[in-house]
């Protein structure tokens, strides 16, 4: 027996263009390395990456901050990352807000503490990188208006906005104590959601390109 | 800044300008407070779920001080409960902050007896000071009244100071802070990591404050308590 219906290729084809434009929109990503000193691991040092907290404003997203761990996991497994809520326990409470050093000449009076100092030592910390950015949305414009009744519904119009996220990573040897240099990942773009029935969006993932970005850089600087 | 939401409930949503319509002032306030009133209440009650606080908080890395200390932790503060009828919000915090006072006295001072009462028949003659904690006020504002994206909590305690005997010889007050990034559908538990937040916070500033407070005196006169509870 014959069968009308259609052929599911050429309907799984444009479902995954759909799906892959959706993915994706065009993003810009820059980065940037001001060292002053080369980082240098064997391979019993372990690394911390914490987020910096005494910004009123701008706090770097916890989603970031897990992205960051991941991507650099996945671009160097050797690496001993330790990650912030365990860091935090165990130095606690010198590293919550409040006493956090700000400075890293601030570490010198933390690891004058034998308590800190041995915990240390016991984790084998090399380098804190401190995290602080954030990712924004900007100049939002457009209309869009949707429709639904029992024959069906649907959208007419377009949105677009702007996507920015802009983070740096502070590179401290705990050992020296000092500050080795900052990286920084700078991603923009534009999202836009045309409508003609159906909204397809196509968002620009920049916190996401930052992020790669910034780990891969990592990565690479801490391998040597 | 911060705002008592039990004793101050309409404070919170005043216009800070005047309404650009002939309103009276009290019917801009009322219509601010109902406005603000309910934006909390959505953010707090749109997406199921409780607002869950930490009870378990790490030993503090300290070096404990040379003296044996009495820890009275009252009923009050071991069954505090923080509730906002305007912002339809209940939120029990004395198991939480017993368990971190708790953890942070015992890490202190080398030695710790927990007492029952502040009664000569619980005193004992050989304590060097007792202390009793007290959370006289807990505070919030959400994303929308701090123009950022953070929930901020304060937490106000006052840890009294006693002689071995019991005497009142002074208090010392601080305020604990915290905040947490709001995202989408995430009010409870944003409110939630800010408070857990505040909590660390008040065990960072008794970790590195209190220490002086004691060693070097620097308690406030009980005289100057009176009334501030």
């Amino acid at each position: 027996m014959r069968s009308d219906r259609l052929n599911p290729r050429p309907l799984r084809t444009l479902l995954a263009i759909a799906v892959s434009l959706s993915l994706s929109a065009c993003v810009t990503s820059r980065v940037e390395e001001f060292m002053t000193e080369q980082p240098s691991l064997n391979g019993l040092d372990s690394i911390v990456i914490l987020t910096n907290r005494q910004d009123a404003v701008v706090e770097a997203e916890k989603s970031f901050s897990d992205c960051l761990f991941d991507e650099m996991m996945d671009n160097n497994s050797a690496l001993n990352i330790i990650s912030e809520p365990e860091f935090k326990n165990a130095m606690f409470p010198w590293f919550e807000s409040r006493l956090a050093p700000t400075r890293a000449d601030g570490l010198n009076q933390l690891m004058a503490r034998e308590a800190i100092a041995q915990r240390v030592e016991e984790l084998n910390i090399k380098y804190l990188i401190w995290i602080h950015g954030e990712s924004e949305i900007l100049n939002k414009q457009g209309a869009m208006s949707c429709t639904l009744s029992p024959a069906g519904g649907g959208c007419v119009g377009i949105l677009s906005w702007d996507n920015n996220s802009d983070y740096e990573a502070t590179i401290w040897d705990i050992r020296q104590r000092r500050s080795l240099g900052v990286i920084s990942s700078e991603a923009t773009g534009t999202s836009v959601v045309p409508a003609i029935g159906v909204p397809i969006p196509l968002i620009a993932r920049t916190k996401s390109a930052s992020c790669k970005s910034l780990a891969k850089q990592l990565s690479n600087s801490l391998s040597g | 800044m911060y705002h008592d939401h039990r004793d101050k409930p309409v404070t919170r949503f005043q216009l800070s300008q005047p309404p650009a319509h002939p309103v009276s002032r009290s019917s801009a306030r009322t219509s601010a407070s109902l406005i603000g009133a309910l934006w909390t209440v959505l953010l707090l009650t749109g997406c199921g779920g409780n607002i869950v606080v930490s009870n378990d908080y790490p030993l503090p890395v300290i070096d404990p001080l040379p003296y044996h200390a009495g820890i009275y932790l009252s009923p009050e503060f071991r069954n505090y409960v923080y509730e906002n009828d305007e912002a339809k919000l209940k939120l029990s915090l004395g198991g939480q902050q017993t368990a971190l006072f708790e953890q942070i006295f015992s890490a202190m001072f080398e030695q710790v007896t927990t007492l029952n009462s502040l009664s000569e028949a619980d005193l004992d003659p050989e304590l060097d000071l007792v202390i009793e904690p007290a959370l006289s006020e807990y505070a919030f504002l959400a994303p929308t009244e701090t123009a950022t994206r953070f929930y901020a909590v304060s937490l106000k305690y006052q840890i009294r100071l006693y002689s071995g005997s019991g005497k009142l010889v002074g208090y010392w007050p601080f305020v604990a802070y915290g905040k947490d990034r709001k995202s989408f559908g995430s009010g409870k538990r944003a409110l939630g990591d800010a408070t857990t937040s505040a909590m660390r916070d008040a065990a960072a500033a008794m970790s590195s404050q209190f220490h002086d407070v004691v060693i070097k005196e620097q308690w406030r006169s009980p005289e100057d308590l009176n009334g501030e509870i």
